[in-house]
């Protein structure tokens, strides 16, 4: 069978045409899809491959292509002579291909493994990236926080800066090393150096030596403690000497100190307020100290704030003990009635206003001691007039409370004394009328026994009547005591025997060797002993003992009493019944008796004699087992009086001339009658200017007086005390008397001071009259 | 072991082919030795795609332009066996089956089998050119894949 081959030629164009174009397209989108992935190289592999296939089939078709074309231009042989080099082509062709087939899996192997390495690290590209962003994003997120810090730190460091430029304080920083990193301007100023040029130096190259090793040794100190601390510095600037209060404080990064700053107050100002004012609450202390009353302040919640010298040694209390405790249990309060007193505190911060105690307020020491107190309290108040405390002012009365009830009985026995002084003169004179014409009438031996007797009764009657008057005479002003130096011990050992003669009561005396003397009326003494020890004998009905103890006492050895100097002290104590206490506080008092038969006079008169000889009289007592009645009286500083011996010659029956005055005519009548019965003639005057005249006649005459005898006072006319110098004045070596019912009379009691050489008084009885004038006239003149 | 067993074979078809007595290829290449070298291109061909044909069975490559790569190598190793049989028949083909005009080759003279198969051969591009569309479609694919 023929077959045209004509379809094999045309096939063949046509399929190489084709196969040209496909391969070339091939080519074309093999690069496109390797580019697409440069890196992956079984892409690069397909690529290759690809381009082997193209290659062969691009050679295969234009070898064809060109063997038809010169086919048909019949250049058969001229084929014949390129066809090896076409086929040679396509054989190397093969083999490349070939070549990239076997090694497909090497690719793909290597492929893989390169995918593989590749994913990994891609992931690990991916990772390390996102980590990377991350890192970035931080990064970036660090810078802008880093960025606004900056800003911050650079807008803080403006501010920081501003704030230490225009502070008032000077301040610095220096590194560890010491040297100066900044200062402030007021640093500036006040050390007179720039910034620019302390920094970088350190306090030696700044300050002068001691100065700088004192900076250097609290920096130190502040390092080493790694903590802030204050300093008190005074420094020696150009306009004088400033104290500085300077906080130094450490820079710490990580714990670790890397600057050292200060800042400095200029205390000096404060420096010298805080010297004043400690300077004045000194002396505020020392005034509070020092002064008389005692002082208490509190703050507002009672408590106690201050507690001055004087306030410790009422209530007991210490400073340290009573400062923060209850003002209450400090100082406590007993109205006189003994119940409780409202806290004064709590009345001022109550009332606001300034108040005064009750009088009589007790206040109850520590101890459980009691005394009166005088007080005032006010509100504290400062400044803006609120309240911020109170003030207790207070001293103790007990001294002055008793003194003034000693001044009470004072006033109360005076009272008596200007009744008892204003009958005493004109019953003195009566009862010297009555007790001279008893005598008188004694002498006449010619009446009966039995008027005898009567008259002797009237005599003693009048004696009474006598010492009655003498005792009130006491209370008067007229009678202080007649004082001589003397010992006590003879005074009250008479007196107590005397009283206690007969009695079952044993008295045992105690008197040292060395008992100082006293300036004493010795009757007046006497009188006071006499009526202690007759009412210690009543207060021990059924006997007992009395201990009578005199001492000697100095300074202060009575404190209650305030005796200053030296005193003797008799104590009378008696194991009787006691007396209460209620009693004691008005045994003193006139007309105050527990007895029924009493006159209430005894003790008012023993305390009105012993104030007169600036002594003190004083009583305790337990009821039921006895009284103590202790007297002291300032000792004397004059040797013993000695009574002037009298020449034997002296008696009352020696003829005299004498001059007898006095304002009484019963008193004239009956001193002359006792007179001449003496012997003596008698001359009569009513009053001192009439004896002056008499006087003066005789004293011409031939025969002077020999004695004048005057009283002390005459109602309305001259007395003794002015006569007397008149009568001096004439004759110098006259002889007066004075006479007068004023026993207690300080003319009596000194009558030498006035020109009298002696005294005798009324209401006298012949003996003594008779003794009195028998004495003077056969002494010498007062002025021999 | 395997790489034992390629060389082996390899020598096998080297025998084979130098045993051969010359043969006419679709394109005359001049000598027996451009035809041998040309046919041993072949088999390397044949052999280079199979094996790449065989490992991508094993790897199985699977997503979109693999089939069409395969459909390609398929192809291709049998437009290889085609025209390595067409190089031989062309060989033994007698010059007088080939009825010239004029000096060209006009018509073709078949008488048996053979010749039908060596006609056959001569139409290699009716393979040749649907492998290559393959490879384009499975580049194509490739290069449009994201």
């Amino acid at each position: 069978m023929i077959i045209p081959w004509t379809p094999v030629i045309a096939i063949d164009i046509a399929g190489s045409v084709v196969t040209f174009v496909l391969a070339v397209w091939c080519a074309v989108l093999a690069r496109e899809w390797t580019l697409k992935k440069p890196n992956d190289i079984f892409r690069h592999y397909i690529f290759l491959l690809t381009l082997a296939i193209v290659f062969f089939a691009v050679s295969r078709s234009v070898g064809h292509l060109l063997k038809q074309l010169l086919l048909l231009c019949h250049q058969s042989l001229l084929w014949k002579q390129i066809s090896p080099f076409s086929g040679a082509i396509n054989s190397t062709t093969f083999v490349v291909i070939f070549a990239f087939g076997i090694y497909f899996h090497r690719f793909q192997k290597v492929h893989f493994e390169v995918e593989r390495y590749r994913n990994n690290l891609e992931g690990m590209i991916a990772k390390r990236t996102t980590e990377l962003e991350e890192i970035n994003i931080r990064l970036s997120e660090e810078i802008a926080e880093r960025k606004h810090v900056e800003y911050s730190l650079k807008e803080s460091k403006g501010y920081l800066q501003a704030i230490l430029d225009n502070t008032t304080l000077p301040m610095y920083l220096k590194d560890v090393e010491g040297n100066y990193i900044l200062i402030n301007r007021e640093y500036e100023r006040l050390a007179r150096i720039s910034n620019a040029e302390i920094i970088g130096k350190n306090d030696f190259d700044v300050f002068p030596g001691a100065i700088a090793a004192l900076f250097q040794f609290q920096d130190n100190e502040v390092k080493a403690k790694n903590t802030p601390i204050e300093f008190e510095e005074t420094i020696l600037l150009h306009d004088g000497e400033h104290t500085f209060l300077t906080s130094k404080f450490p820079l710490r990064d990580n714990d670790i100190i890397y600057a050292v700053g200060g800042v400095c107050t200029d205390i000096t100002q404060r420096k010298l307020a805080e010297e004043k004012l400690a300077a004045e609450q000194e002396r505020l202390a020392v005034t509070l100290r020092s002064i008389g009353d005692g002082v208490i302040t509190t703050d507002v919640s009672g408590q106690i704030v201050l507690i001055n010298k004087v306030a410790e040694d009422l209530t007991g209390w210490s400073q340290e003990e009573a400062v923060g405790r209850p003002f209450d249990e400090v100082f406590q309060l007993l109205t006189k009635n003994r119940e409780h007193y409202p806290n004064p505190v709590t009345t001022a911060l109550n009332s606001g206003q300034i108040f005064s105690l009750e009088e009589q307020t007790i206040l109850v020491n520590k101890h459980g001691g009691e005394l009166l107190i005088a007080d005032s309290g006010a509100p504290i108040r400062d400044t803006g007039s609120n309240t911020i405390g109170v003030v207790i002012v207070f001293r103790d009365i007990s001294r002055q409370s008793r003194l003034e009830e000693e001044n009470l009985k004072a006033k109360k026995l005076e009272s008596v004394g200007v009744l008892a002084g204003g009958i005493a003169h004109d019953f003195n004179n009566i009862l010297a009328a009555i007790l001279g014409n008893i005598n008188l009438a004694r002498l006449d031996t010619s009446i009966h026994e039995q008027t005898q007797h009567l008259l002797l009764a009237a005599e003693k009657a009048s004696l009474r009547a006598k010492d009655l008057t003498q005792q009130l005479l006491t209370f008067s002003k007229g009678g202080e005591p007649v004082k001589k130096t003397a010992s006590l011990q003879e005074v009250v050992k008479d007196s107590a025997d005397f009283v206690l003669h007969g009695k079952n009561v044993v008295v045992r005396y105690t008197f040292p060797d060395d008992l100082w003397l006293v300036d004493i009326d010795k009757g007046q003494i006497s009188q006071v002993i006499q009526n202690i020890v007759i009412n210690a004998d009543h207060a021990m009905p059924d006997g007992g003992m009395i201990s009578i103890v005199c001492e000697n006492i100095e300074g202060n050895a009575e404190p209650e009493l305030s005796l200053t100097g030296k005193y003797v002290a008799i104590a009378i104590t008696d194991t009787g019944v006691g007396i209460a206490p209620d009693v004691i506080e008005k045994m003193f008092d006139p007309y105050f008796s527990t007895k029924s038969t009493g006159s209430g006079l005894g003790l008012a008169i023993c305390h009105s004699i012993i104030r007169k000889h600036h002594g003190h009289i004083t009583a305790t007592s337990t009821p039921g087992e006895g009284t103590t009645f202790t007297i002291t009286l300032p000792a004397s500083n004059n040797p013993l009086t000695r009574p002037e011996k009298l020449p034997l010659e002296t008696q009352a029956g020696q003829q005299a001339k004498i001059l007898f005055m006095d304002d009484e005519e019963i008193v004239r009548n009956v001193a002359k009658s006792m007179l001449n019965y003496l012997g003596h003639e008698v001359i009569l005057a009513s009053d001192g200017a009439e004896a002056i005249r008499l006087f003066s006649d005789e004293l011409a005459s031939t025969s002077p007086f020999d004695l004048t005898i005057m009283d002390l006072t005459v109602p309305g006319g001259m007395g003794g005390e002015e006569a007397v110098k008149e009568i001096l004045s004439r004759s110098p070596q006259a002889k007066v008397i004075v006479s007068s019912g004023y026993s207690n009379d300080p003319i009596m009691a000194k009558y030498q001071h006035y020109g009298f050489c002696a005294a005798i008084v009324k209401p006298y009885q012949l003996d003594e009259l008779g003794r009195v004038t028998g004495e003077v006239l056969c002494s010498p003149p007062l002025n021999s | 072991m395997k790489s034992q067993h390629f060389h082996v074979t390899i020598s096998a078809l080297a025998v084979f082919l130098i045993s051969t007595s010359p043969a006419w290829a679709v394109q005359a290449h001049g000598g027996s030795e451009g035809l041998v070298s040309h046919q041993i291109g072949h088999v390397l061909f044949v052999f280079g795609m199979g094996f790449l044909l065989f490992h991508l069975r094993f790897l199985q490559m699977k997503g979109e332009g693999w089939f069409e790569f395969k459909a390609f190598l398929w192809l291709i190793i049998a437009w290889n066996l085609l025209t390595f049989s067409g190089h031989w028949l062309h060989e033994v083909v007698s010059p007088e089956k080939f009825i010239q005009v004029g000096g060209e080759v006009s018509s073709f003279s078949m008488t048996s089998f053979s010749d039908a198969y060596f006609y056959l051969t001569r139409l290699d591009h009716l393979i040749l050119v649907p492998a290559l569309v393959f490879l384009l479609l499975a580049l194509r694919k490739w290069r449009l894949q994201p």
